[in-house]
């Protein structure tokens, strides 16, 4: 999505190519991804799929750009979570607060020229259920924003090793001695049994669990920050 | 020792506190009780600001973050050498370790209290 919203920003005409699978295409009707892309000019197809609305979908995909949207799409977020009535209550909030690091993270240090993207799901998997929250835009990426900071340049090399960096205590590309603290608490929040974070920037991608082991890697090009934080519910 | 209790959910609506600006919004109120509370008659100390979270249901490490700022900020403005005390009264979750690396980050200790709330000093004022 956030590939095509970037092409077609810069001018590509682009086409999605609805998958054949009904479900698949109800369920991204459902969050809302063809309506959004073709908000952005791209070619959709959507085989005359209606509006529908699921229980899922706490928060369909929902654009946003300013830290005000960031609070407006949070507080909206943690409404729909409340009366959803899914999941243990007590994690609404938790939820909600978790949201609002990674959607502030994007308003902030992202500079993406098609804004970022949220979305939050409740989901029944096999191993239990679940809430999904997951962010993204098309900006700098993680190493480009600390590299923003004289003093952590020397310190990343590849995207992979940017991420490691950005989830530790007071690390900002801002260089503000205050900042820093939205991931580190977002991976400490992680702690918790069950649950889990993957960022994906650039080439590199990090995937964190529980027992705050961490994998750092090379991976597939993602034209901007993917976060994906879930919680079990 | 003076005190005074804001109100955050008379000022901001949000159930989930996130943005620093909002923080920004509660520099009114501190800065009015803090004025009220110290008089001629109420000589300066350690002064103690509660800052009271019933009905809201979270709040960002940011919003934290720039309501301490905004916290140094006014006490700052009014005498520079105080020990200070922030109570954060009914926080709507647990200090974690990411609310203890922010008051760190300002020079300040945090501990929860029996009754679930926080209570940030600044070092000098440690066992406060």
């Amino acid at each position: 999505m956030v590939y095509l919203a970037l092409a077609s920003k810069r001018g590509a005409r682009c086409r999605l190519l609805v998958p054949e699978n009904l479900g698949v295409c109800i369920y991204l009707k459902v969050v809302v991804l063809f309506d959004i892309l073709k908000g952005y000019g791209v070619e959709v197809d959507d085989r005359g799929v209606g509006a529908r609305d699921d229980q899922k979908t706490i928060l369909p995909i929902t654009h946003f750009e300013t830290t005000q949207d960031a609070t407006a799409i949070t507080n909206k977020a943690f409404a729909r979570l409340q009366s959803a009535d899914v999941g243990a209550a007590d994690l609404t909030p938790v939820v909600s607060e978790l949201f609002s690091e990674l959607v502030l993270n994007a308003a902030q240090h992202s500079e993406s020229d098609v804004g970022a993207f949220g979305c939050v799901q409740f989901y029944e998997f096999e191993g239990g259920a679940r809430f999904t929250c997951t962010v993204a835009d098309g900006g700098i990426g993680v190493f480009e924003s600390l590299c923003r900071n004289d003093k952590l340049r020397s310190r990343v090399t590849y995207d992979w090793d940017a991420l490691e960096l950005a989830v530790r205590e007071r690390v900002s590309g801002t260089g503000d001695p205050h900042r820093g603290i939205g991931l580190y608490g977002v991976r400490d929040d992680v702690r918790i049994q069950g649950r889990s974070l993957l960022l994906h920037s650039g080439l590199g991608s990090l995937e964190i669990n529980e027992d705050l082991e961490s994998s750092a890697k090379r991976t597939r090009l993602f034209p901007g920050t993917l976060a994906f934080l879930s919680i079990p519910a | 020792m003076t005190m005074c209790t804001v109100q955050v959910n008379k000022i901001l609506k949000d159930k989930i506190l996130v943005s620093r600006e909002s923080a920004h919004l509660l520099e009114g109120a501190m800065m009015a009780m803090i004025a009220a509370a110290r008089t001629p008659e109420k000589p300066s100390g350690t002064t103690s600001v509660a800052v009271d979270f019933e009905g809201v249901e979270g709040i960002a490490p940011s919003f934290l973050d720039e309501l301490i700022s905004v916290f140094e900020s006014v006490l700052g403005s009014v005498d520079r050498e105080l020990d200070r005390r922030l109570l954060v009264a009914n926080p709507p979750t647990r200090l974690s370790l990411k609310f203890e690396a922010i008051a760190r980050g300002h020079g300040m200790s945090a501990r929860a209290l029996t009754d679930g709330s926080w209570v940030l000093t600044n070092k000098s004022n440690d066992n406060a």
